[in-house]
């Protein structure tokens, strides 16, 4: 792309920059040298420096030390790479590996959308009192996981929950949630949805707002219809909070131990056993940190590889035409 | 190409009412600038032509449709934003083939047209940068590119020069009003600045405070102004004021302040007579209307306190008594200042001091 291209000089314009182009200095070289030129910069190295060193310490040191588990046995031997081959033959993880990605898969679009739709509507002229909206549908967020997982399981109680009562009253035959595999799939999922969707919303809101309201004045005398200006305006808008709120959302229902813990503690059998809850139990029931520590990568590993995805396919701008 | 006919406009935003029964026509293939201060209505009335505000009252038709119900995509209007409104996701080639999209124009045909829009307007080498990118100058000519390119039935623009500097503000206002001419569509050009509107409408609309105040002929407007608040708005060097009354003496009618006495002349004095039988009115004068020599002894003799060199005339800051008067001094005479000159007044304007309205 060139930036530099001569533009129709207008009157008076042109002649005064144009004798000045062989006077000027050279560009500084390169932003490197710039930033970490620790004589202009004294202050800022030594502001950034405690930070620096947190960060080491809560975040790095973790990650080696993972790694350091993950080379030795439970005795402390040197093993390599036996704890990661151990875990490609091993039927559990497997299970959990993958219940944890179809929870994925289900919960990040279905919170994205709930998510958008309460946003598009607080952020909607319809909706007075922003402020009230907004505190009520953000309580999920600040109940704990085990809160909402204790809440859900009695809804889902099969004579005394809530969820029943409608199906009852139709004459249905009360569904016992939380006993069978594909029900308490769905029933985690809900659970899941009510707790995580409005983080979305919170973000989805905060780039609703950013979008300039002339805009869609622009698009609606251009001609578009709302539906039109919605797609070709919001959407692409609210592109790098689609992105950041996806990956949240992901990390966060990927994760999830709480609610699993509070509701089905894995069962029926081992149907809704996810990374978190077998990571949760290698180490702390069966004892066998070192083995959970490369379970520990294996899920670190996904979610750095779901994120770049997301980053490359969302966020980027579109520069297409 | 259409007709712009507002018919008894008014616009309330809750109790405040921004725009109290106008009535306009704006002929086909006339650019006619809504002037006026901040807050006038002048943007309102344009907002409510382009469907973005619906009027409280009153109708707006553009050709022989009644809009007042059409949203703004079935106006065939195109509007320019103060602000530009350009699409910040797009490239400047999207934002201006936008409307030709949306209007399922073919990609060859959509092509063909941006890239002769972009040609007229000299932006070619932007197209393919994001508005961001450009300068303020070329995100301007993109909304106006953008606006361009649909070829709607009327053209509306919003103070459209305003964040551009001022250099090229002079050779944008040139450019739009040859391009109107070219095209021939009606435009209705909303601005504050009084120069613009003088400069390029072929009829000016001067607003105050929601209310028509006249509409003429740039010439019209500067020289028979309808009011006191059109005289003061129009003109770069301000028109001067001097409060005063009627009299007779020695059976002539004279202007009488508390700092000069100017003869009125009779076919005046008969209208002023009729008019304003309290004679009590404020005379207006333009600054290139005052004459002056530098003789002290004639009548209305004044001080000069200040001089303002432009380069090709100067302005002369006048004192007398308290009242401030500036007189344009087109031929570079030797003023000082602390000189004091006599003045006579060529051309001048009567206002009911009551009314506002011009003695004529």
């Amino acid at each position: 792309m060139t930036v530099q291209q001569t533009v129709s000089p207008l009157p008076g314009q042109g002649a005064s920059s144009a004798n000045s182009v062989n006077t000027q200095p050279p560009p500084p070289q390169g932003m490197w040298s710039e930033l970490f030129n620790f004589r202009d910069n004294r202050l800022g190295v030594m502001l950034i420096v405690p930070s620096l060193l947190a960060l080491i310490l809560v975040q790095f040191y973790p990650i080696v030390y993972n790694f350091w588990l993950i080379l030795t046995s439970e005795k402390g031997e040197w093993i390599g790479l036996a704890n990661l081959s151990r875990l490609t033959r091993d039927t559990i993880f497997h299970g959990a590996l993958i219940f944890s990605l179809k929870m994925g898969i289900v919960v990040v679009p279905m919170c994205l959308l709930v998510g958008l739709g309460l946003a598009l509507l607080v952020h909607s002229d319809y909706a007075g009192r922003k402020a009230i909206w907004i505190s009520i549908l953000i309580i999920p967020l600040m109940v704990s996981e085990i809160v909402a997982g204790m809440m859900w399981k009695i809804m889902y109680h099969p004579t005394l929950g809530l969820v029943n009562v409608p199906l009852t009253a139709l004459g249905i035959e009360p569904i016992i949630w939380l006993v069978k595999a594909d029900t308490a799939f769905i029933a985690l999922c809900v659970v899941e949805v009510w707790r995580i969707s409005p983080l979305a919303f919170l973000l989805l809101y905060a780039g609703l707002n950013q979008v300039p309201r002339d805009i869609y004045e622009a698009a609606a005398v251009d001609g578009a219809t709302r539906w039109r200006a919605f797609w070709d305006m919001t959407l692409p808008y609210i592109r790098p909070m689609f992105a950041i709120a996806t990956i949240l959302v992901f990390v966060w229902s990927t994760r999830t131990i709480g609610t699993i813990a509070a509701t089905t503690q894995g069962g029926p059998g081992r149907a809704t056993w996810n990374l978190s809850w077998y990571i949760y139990g290698m180490s702390f029931q069966r004892l066998k940190p070192h083995y959970a520590s490369a379970a520990v990568l294996v899920m670190l590993l996904m979610t750095y590889i779901a994120g770049t995805i997301f980053v490359r396919y969302l966020w980027v701008e579109r520069r297409s035409r | 190409m259409a007709e712009v006919r507002i018919e008894g406009l008014t616009k309330y935003f809750g109790d405040t009412c921004a725009v109290n029964q106008l009535n306009l026509v704006v002929n086909d293939g006339d650019l006619v600038v809504l002037l006026g201060p901040s807050g006038c209505g002048k943007t309102t009335t344009m907002r409510c032509v382009a469907g973005l505000e619906r009027p409280t009252y009153g109708d707006i038709y553009i050709g022989e449709t009644r809009v007042n119900d059409l949203e703004p995509r079935e106006r065939d209007v195109a509007l320019v934003f103060q602000s530009y409104a350009l699409y910040p996701h797009f490239t400047a080639f999207d934002n201006i083939a936008y409307p030709l999209r949306l209007r399922k124009t073919p990609k060859d045909e959509i092509e063909r047209r941006v890239r002769d829009v972009a040609e007229m307007l000299g932006i070619t080498h932007t197209l393919e940068r994001p508005p961001g990118l450009c300068s303020g100058g070329e995100q301007q000519r993109i909304a106006l590119g953008r606006a361009i390119v649909r070829e709607p039935v009327v053209f509306l623009m919003d103070e459209p020069l305003s964040n551009i500097d001022a250099l090229l503000r002079v050779y944008m206002r040139a450019e739009i009003k040859r391009l109107q001419h070219e095209l021939g569509t009606t435009m209705i050009y909303v601005t504050h600045d009084q120069v613009e509107g003088m400069t390029m409408a072929d009829q000016i609309a001067v607003m105050n405070q929601g209310t028509l105040q006249q509409l003429g002929t740039p010439s019209e407007i500067y020289d028979m102004p309808a009011n006191n608040f059109v005289a003061r708005f129009v003109g770069s060097t301000p028109m001067n004021f001097i409060p005063g009354a009627l009299q007779k003496e020695n059976g002539k009618t004279v202007h009488k302040s508390d700092q000069f006495v100017i003869p009125v002349s009779a076919e005046m004095a008969d209208r002023a007579a009729e008019l304003c039988p309290s004679g009590v009115c404020t005379l207006g004068v333009r600054p290139e209307e005052i004459r002056f020599t530098m003789d002290d002894d004639g009548a209305n003799q004044a001080r000069v306190f200040l001089l303002e060199p432009l380069g090709s005339e100067t302005i002369l800051d006048i004192e007398k008594e308290g009242l401030l008067l500036k007189v344009k001094d087109v031929a570079a005479t030797q003023v000082r200042e602390g000189d004091t000159l006599s003045l006579s007044f060529n051309r001048f304007h009567l206002f009911d001091d009551d009314t506002g309205a011009a003695i004529r």
